[in-house]
């Protein structure tokens, strides 16, 4: 068998049985790709950055299903917390938290002591609780403090956006740590409310993707990784256009897609994804299915 | 709770640390007031503070400190009181007076007494102050290291030490005050006077300091030390502390070596009730009657200052080579009265 087209990791998974290759095909996996890359290295540099009154920001922007909290994930598990039994208290270096449904001061705080699994009033005043978690996190040594879905600071009034805006900018004060936001282009309007965070958070972008080399690239690196046991050469013009307009440029439907078609592979003992299994993926592009509910109300 | 997550602030117990500070510190760390804390961690079924979880360390505590620290639960159980047993007093029991050990005379949530001493020095040479179980020890009424005297209260309003109740009726307050700072009234107990000790006789606090260094290192067995003298020593304390033939033997000591007597309570009272400076002296009385062993007390029996059969009163647990003396006393006595 020819196993060229293949991964090293993934020639490992074709000795098992369907079920389980499913099963691996469908877990979620990270692709590398350049702009991915550049951004990770971005928060290396950040994660090392000596301490100063102030602190160079980050904010993350993409669409929605792009890949964002993949990536930032993918940088949290290279710097996990460590529970440190044998020292004065656990470490944690990156901290991510999602931002609370709505610009509330006291739920974030509530979201960052739960994180810790740290003792807490729920429902103690807001100063206490704050100065609770600024103590925790100096505590704990925090590095970097990751906050994704940002926008969902516009999900309250200016002054409710605008106070919880200060808020990001006490902590990242009061900790001296970089504060790394992730969201979508709406927050990135949001943060420019307020001139002074704006000119502290540093964008960058994670567009949609382009038809050329790179999404090229891309398919090859994704079929590296599914575990098929025939070349699907994704790569070939009529399906890498095929796979880019089903997927419209969104790295996280072309994960969906390429899973769903992997699957169907594997269950039709096709072995590779060509048109055929294509044309068989129940597949509606993000587009369609905003239109979909349109066209039913 | 299924999965036990370590508390994100979890700093051990310092060398010799009380249990009860240890969990004020660790409150702290964790951003929270004591009481905050402890319910938080224990529940409101679990009341920590109207008890001496230093001397009755309940189970459900040890077993929470040990799992949200990552601290061993035998680390956990060697900063209670636990660690004297069978060298300062025989058998633990939930109430009445342990031999040695000073009592916090608890009422609800505060300490009506003065059990718990402190050096001023050893607080301010601390980089974070705690208190240790060595100054819950009765005879430990001053620092071997320092030869300073300790303290049993606070020298500005003459409170005892609650670091318990640190925060008690400061809602407003927002960041915490290190234990050593007096809970009444907010003196540091660091600045408190550090009075010398008065060596009256070398040899006797000699014996003493070193046994005080034993205590504060947690009473080692692999020592040499033969801790049945502690034992017999509070039975000498308990003999200067007596009213027998009113007082007697307290006065033959104050007579012999110049000092004066210690101040007694009406009625009778054990050691440990008595207040640092009396027992400071009730202890050091005993101490020189140990020295020269049996020779003062010899002494003192001769003097018509301590009759034999007081040696082993109400002393079941006396150790044999005291018991031995007492018996040979005893047969003098019959001897001197059969002639």
């Amino acid at each position: 068998m020819n196993t060229e087209h293949l991964a090293e990791s993934a020639i490992k998974l074709l000795d098992l049985d369907d079920v389980a290759r499913i099963e691996r095909i469908r877990s979620p996996r990270w692709i590398g790709y350049p702009k991915a890359k550049e951004i990770l290295t971005k928060l290396d540099e950040l994660l090392t950055y000596p301490k100063s009154h102030r602190m160079p920001n980050l904010l993350i922007v993409g669409d929605t299903n792009n890949g964002k909290t993949m990536l930032i994930q993918r940088f949290c598990n290279q710097h996990p917390a460590d529970d440190n039994p044998n020292g004065d208290g656990v470490h944690v270096p990156v901290l991510y938290i999602q931002a609370p449904p709505v610009p509330d001061e006291g739920r974030f705080y509530n979201a960052i002591l739960e994180l810790l699994f740290a003792p807490y009033k729920p429902n103690d005043r807001v100063d206490k609780k704050q100065l609770q978690v600024i103590k925790l996190l100096r505590y704990v040594g925090l590095k970097m403090l990751v906050i994704d879905e940002i926008h969902h600071v516009l999900a309250g009034n200016l002054n409710k956006q605008r106070a919880f805006l200060n808020v990001l900018k006490f902590l990242g004060n009061e900790l001296q740590v970089p504060i790394v936001a992730v969201g979508t282009r709406d927050a990135f309007r949001a943060l420019q409310t307020d001139p002074q965070l704006a000119n502290r958070f540093e964008p960058a972008m994670l567009p949609r993707w382009e038809m050329g080399t790179d999404f090229l690239r891309l398919l090859v690196s994704f079929e590296r990784m599914l575990p098929l046991r025939k070349a699907s050469n994704l790569h070939s013009p009529e399906l890498a256009n095929r796979l880019f307009s089903m997927s419209e440029g969104y790295i996280g439907e072309l994960a969906q897609l390429l899973t769903k078609a992997a699957v169907l592979a594997v269950e039709s003992k096709e072995e590779r994804i060509n048109e055929n299994v294509l044309d068989k993926v129940s597949w509606v592009s993000p587009t369609d299915r905003k239109r979909q509910v349109d066209r039913a109300m | 709770m299924t999965e036990m997550h370590l508390w994100p602030a979890h700093p051990h117990p310092y060398r010799g640390e009380l249990l009860s500070s240890w969990l004020v510190r660790l409150a702290h760390a964790n951003g929270l007031k004591v009481q905050t804390f402890c319910r938080l961690s224990f529940g409101n079924e679990f009341q920590v503070w109207n008890r001496d979880i230093d001397r009755l360390a309940p189970a459900w505590l040890l077993d929470t400190m040990s799992k949200k620290t990552g601290t061993p639960l035998s680390r956990v159980e060697s900063a209670t009181l636990h660690i004297y047993k069978g060298k300062l007093f025989e058998h633990e029991k939930a109430s009445g007076q342990l031999p040695w050990i000073l009592p916090l005379q608890i009422y609800h949530r505060k300490r009506m007494g003065f059990g718990l001493q402190f050096c001023p020095q050893c607080l301010a040479e601390d980089t974070e102050p705690y208190f240790r179980l060595a100054w819950r020890v009765a005879p430990f009424t001053f620092c071997p290291t320092h030869q300073c005297m300790l303290h049993d209260q606070c020298p500005r309003c003459s409170q005892g030490v609650a670091f318990h109740r640190i925060e008690l009726g400061h809602p407003e307050l927002n960041s915490t005050n290190p234990l050593c700072i007096c809970w009444s009234c907010g003196y540091d107990l660091r600045d408190s006077e550090r009075a010398p000790v008065h060596n009256w006789s070398s040899h006797a606090f000699q014996s003493w300091a070193k046994a005080l260094r034993l205590v504060e290192n947690g009473a080692p067995i692999n020592s040499r030390f033969d801790y049945s003298k502690l034992s017999v020593l509070h039975q000498m304390t308990k003999l200067v502390l007596s009213d027998g033939i009113r007082g007697r033997l307290a006065e033959f000591i104050a007579t012999e070596t110049g000092q004066p007597k210690p101040k007694k309570l009406p009625g009778r009272f054990p050691v440990e009730s008595y207040r640092l400076p009396e027992r400071h002296q009730a202890v050091g009385f005993a101490w020189w009657l140990l020295g020269r062993w049996p020779s003062r007390v010899k002494r003192a029996w001769h003097a018509k200052s301590l009759r034999f059969n007081w040696l082993l009163r109400d002393y079941a647990e006396a150790p044999v080579w005291y018991r031995t003396f007492a018996k040979n006393i005893r047969t003098a006595f019959l001897e001197i009265s059969h002639q």
